[in-house]
């Protein structure tokens, strides 16, 4: 102790320089490090174990007379009615790629299988200018850092970094978030990104819409078919108001997102991605149909 | 045993910090108990406790969600060194200290997030950023500092008189 307390300016001088260099080393992480999988995996369960405490006061706090059962069947029911939705949303696009291409080619069509894993919410995050949150699965559920958060029947985030038993989804409302948009019924480009000073309200913006795009109130938005990790055409959410930047270039607009961030409790998660399979096997068949005529 | 109480105290700011906190904030605005413990212990004990409770309970927070490793380490324990460096041996009954220590390093703490995480990637609506989020958090943190000193303060005489206890008179 006394080596240290005499020279302790060059020692945090030295600790200094060393964490300097520590966040620029580590500016490249994508897979978990061996300290994130030590101390993620001790605590993570306290925290999930925490915050069903605290969901349960909560709860009791709200006022809401409800007695248990119905309660559970009620979450049963949302869980299940979303993924309803997200089935029937799949079939419905589905069916009508079948159509066109049953007439372009004499292809039996592969119904493309989505793997969905459902998981908690354990933890938010604590500081006040972002909204990631962590959820219950990790590497050792065979989550990976990009996959596709969905709740309520929309696109909710993806997974940003990756441990053991535990994971980080940075929502599409967070300041940092941006995900390829497109307007369903025109299909129009533009980026739906996440903003803080629309915080209060919880929207998102959409931006880079070109300027003589045809956009209305209501309209509906999804994900775009450009761009290699989100799957396209789950919806983000529904236009609120439209209007022109600045620079007289480009329109913009505000995005209420179908998932309520507020009250989110569990969310499903795209384990893999047969989409994209689905798309190169298609093309693929094309190409060879045109080589060998 | 300061060792065994602080890091417990440590990781259950944590796991407060991010499940509990969420459900008593005020506009959106959450305070950073975090800040406030660094502080409270920066100032009652010396400069290098302050910066060593600093950085570990910055690195917590940067192995579970942070993007990088090291930045609230590296935050968390410069606040806590230059926190206790000017005042150690203050009179550590004394409440304004605590309260306008917090102040400052929440503000600094805030403003070098901002500049660090928005600033460079073109946000510049300092404006906003300062009303909706710096200020409101400055005055939930000063709200919450009398109570925190205070019982960490208890928590600290408690395990000084152990200290003491255990301390030999004359050196044999």
């Amino acid at each position: 102790m006394d080596f240290f307390n005499r020279n302790r300016k060059t020692f945090f001088i030295l600790l200094i320089i060393f964490l300097l260099i520590s966040i620029i080393l580590s500016l490249n992480f994508t897979k978990p490090t061996w300290l994130n999988n030590t101390v993620g995996y001790i605590i993570t369960p306290i925290q999930r174990e925490t915050k069903k405490i605290q969901d349960y006061f909560s709860d009791k706090i709200s006022g809401i007379k409800q007695k248990d059962e119905i309660e559970e069947e009620y979450e049963r029911l949302r869980e299940e009615n979303a993924k309803l939705k997200m089935d029937l949303e799949r079939l419905e696009l589905i069916e009508k790629d079948n159509e066109e291409l049953r007439k372009q080619l004499d292809l039996t069509s592969k119904y493309p299988q989505l793997n969905i894993v459902g998981a908690d919410i354990i933890a938010k995050d604590n500081n006040n200018w972002s909204k990631s949150f962590l959820i219950g699965k990790g590497s050792q559920d065979g989550i990976k850092t990009n996959m596709v958060v969905l709740a309520d029947g929309g696109l909710a985030g993806k997974v940003a970094h990756v441990g053991l038993n535990y994971a980080q989804v940075i929502p599409i409302v967070d300041d940092s978030s941006s995900v390829g948009g497109q307007i369903k019924k025109s299909g129009e480009y533009g980026f739906v990104k996440g903003d803080l000073k629309l915080q209060d309200l919880g929207y998102c913006k959409m931006d880079k819409i070109s300027i003589d795009a045809e956009i209305l109130v209501n309209d509906e938005i999804v994900t775009s078919d450009l761009g290699g990790i989100y799957p396209n055409n789950i919806s983000i959410g529904n236009v609120m108001e439209v209007h022109v930047e600045e620079s007289g270039l480009y329109k913009y607009a505000l995005i209420k997102p179908i998932v309520d961030f507020e009250n989110l409790k569990t969310v499903l998660i795209i384990m893999d991605d047969n989409e994209f399979q689905y798309i190169e096997d298609i093309y693929g068949e094309i190409e060879n149909k045109e080589g060998g005529n | 045993m300061r060792i065994i109480v602080i890091g417990f105290i440590i990781i259950i700011n944590f796991i407060f910090k991010s499940t509990f906190l969420e459900s008593i904030a005020i506009f959106n605005i959450m305070p950073n108990i975090s800040l406030l413990t660094v502080v409270s212990f920066a100032i009652m004990r010396n400069e290098t406790e302050g910066a060593v409770i600093g950085f570990f309970t910055g690195l917590l927070e940067d192995i579970i969600f942070g993007k990088v490793l090291g930045y609230y380490a590296l935050v968390y324990m410069v606040i806590g060194y230059f926190c206790g460096k000017p005042f150690r041996d203050f009179y550590r009954e004394n409440y304004l200290l605590p309260l306008a220590l917090i102040v400052i390093a929440t503000l600094s703490f805030e403003f070098v997030y901002y500049v660090s995480h928005f600033l460079f990637r073109g946000k510049l609506d300092l404006f906003y950023y300062f009303w909706r989020i710096m200020l409101p958090v400055v005055g939930y943190n000063a709200f919450l500092t009398l109570p925190v000193y205070r019982i960490l303060y208890g928590i600290n005489n408690l395990i000084e008189e152990r200290e003491k206890r255990k301390r030999r008179l004359f050196k044999v």
